[in-house]
């Protein structure tokens, strides 16, 4: 059976690519992708599960699911044009991807899937810092974030809690690691931006409640309060806790090992060892 | 009212590249295919995002037309005239 080694809980904002590219490895952020790299290269994944948003490109609202599966060979992207960025092709595990479907709709998840299907900067900046060479496949499971109305927080923990038992259940000796992504509180193009930027920071108190339930593993109390009114408090992009919320189904009441945040961003990065 | 609409110019203007350069070239007539009310039509052509963001139009999307530079709109001014609505 398959064995869940760690799991990562990042931010994927796509400045960050061009920001590393011009100033080098040297910069805050380039150190802090290093750190869970590190993390991430210890353990010798096979393949990453990523709980993901996606940004209206993958998906759009002609054809928009709650919860989807990519089941494929092979995705590329990114998408929306990530500035300095080069065009990546991504390995994609079909058969854990079809695996997680199979127990999702025998367990009372009926998930959605594509086939065929390209990806944004939310899936393609962690993996450009963390696996610059695509070497991994992938499995993504996207997560309607944005778009009301979005599943409730307890919905997305018990998302997290199925995919780990069919994780656990995928009988092949491969070694898995689960990633998430997004912001914890995040305007992009709406009123709330800072002056004279493309994004603001509508809630850093709730991003510092949140940093404080990762480092207490209070997960009850982090899905108790993210309501649709807290989340929408927090930003029209702040929907993206949901991913971490999933992400937190899968670890358990498990303290973090790594946690650094970036609170002008409202983003955190927080790392979990899961191995035995 | 056409929100939908309007949120699909906004991302066609980001993945669909022929579109997005007859739209910067030809604003009128690249839009002229869509289903727009008179009201939207003038409020897209004249970049007000503030008003198409009151109809429903999604702050996100929106925010492609600044990115791209289309129907007169930049970064700079996309901030501006979006941050002059009262939250």
């Amino acid at each position: 059976m398959a064995e869940i080694v760690a799991a990562f809980g990042i931010p994927h904002t796509p400045s960050f690519v061009a920001t590393v590219a011009k100033e080098g490895p040297e910069v805050p952020v380039a150190k802090l992708f290093q750190s869970i790299k590190n993390y991430l290269d210890d353990v010798k994944p096979d393949v990453i599960v990523k709980f993901d948003s996606d940004h209206w490109n993958t998906f759009f609202y002609d054809n928009w699911p709650t919860f989807a599966v990519g089941i494929s060979n092979e995705t590329a992207g990114p998408i929306d044009q990530t500035p300095s960025m080069p065009w990546y092709k991504v390995p994609v595990d079909e058969s854990l991807g079809q695996h997680i479907q199979n127990v999702g709709v025998n367990n009372g998840f009926d998930l959605s899937f594509t086939k065929e299907f390209l990806i944004d900067h939310s899936i393609l900046v962690p993996l450009h810092f963390l696996t610059p060479n695509m070497q991994i496949p992938i499995v993504p499971i996207f997560i309607n974030t944005f778009v009301p109305p979005m599943p409730s927080a307890n919905r997305c923990h018990d998302l997290g809690k199925m995919v780990r038992k069919a994780i656990e259940s995928w009988p092949n000796k491969k070694r898995v690691v689960i990633m998430a992504s997004g912001s914890l509180s995040l305007e992009v193009g709406g009123p709330r931006m800072f002056e004279g930027k493309t994004f603001g920071v509508p809630d850093p108190i709730w991003a510092e409640r949140v940093v404080k339930y990762f480092e207490s593993s209070n997960i009850n109390e982090l899905v108790k309060n993210s309501t649709t009114e807290q989340i929408a408090h927090a930003g029209n992009i702040a929907g993206e806790i949901l991913n971490f919320i999933a992400l937190l189904g899968v670890v358990g009441e498990k303290k973090p090992i790594f946690l650094e945040t970036q609170p002008e961003l409202g983003n955190a990065f927080v790392a979990w060892r899961l191995d035995k | 009212m056409s929100v939908y609409q309007i949120n699909k110019i906004c991302r066609e203007i980001l993945l669909d590249l022929n579109f997005r350069s007859k739209t910067q070239n030809d604003p009128s007539k690249s839009i002229s295919v869509f289903s727009l009310t008179t009201e939207e039509r003038k409020f897209l052509l004249s970049g007000d995002v503030a008003s198409l963001y009151k109809l429903g139009a999604n702050a996100f999307l929106l925010q492609h037309l600044a990115r791209f530079n289309v129907f007169g709109l930049n970064y700079e001014n996309y901030n501006k005239k979006m941050r002059s609505i009262k939250t």
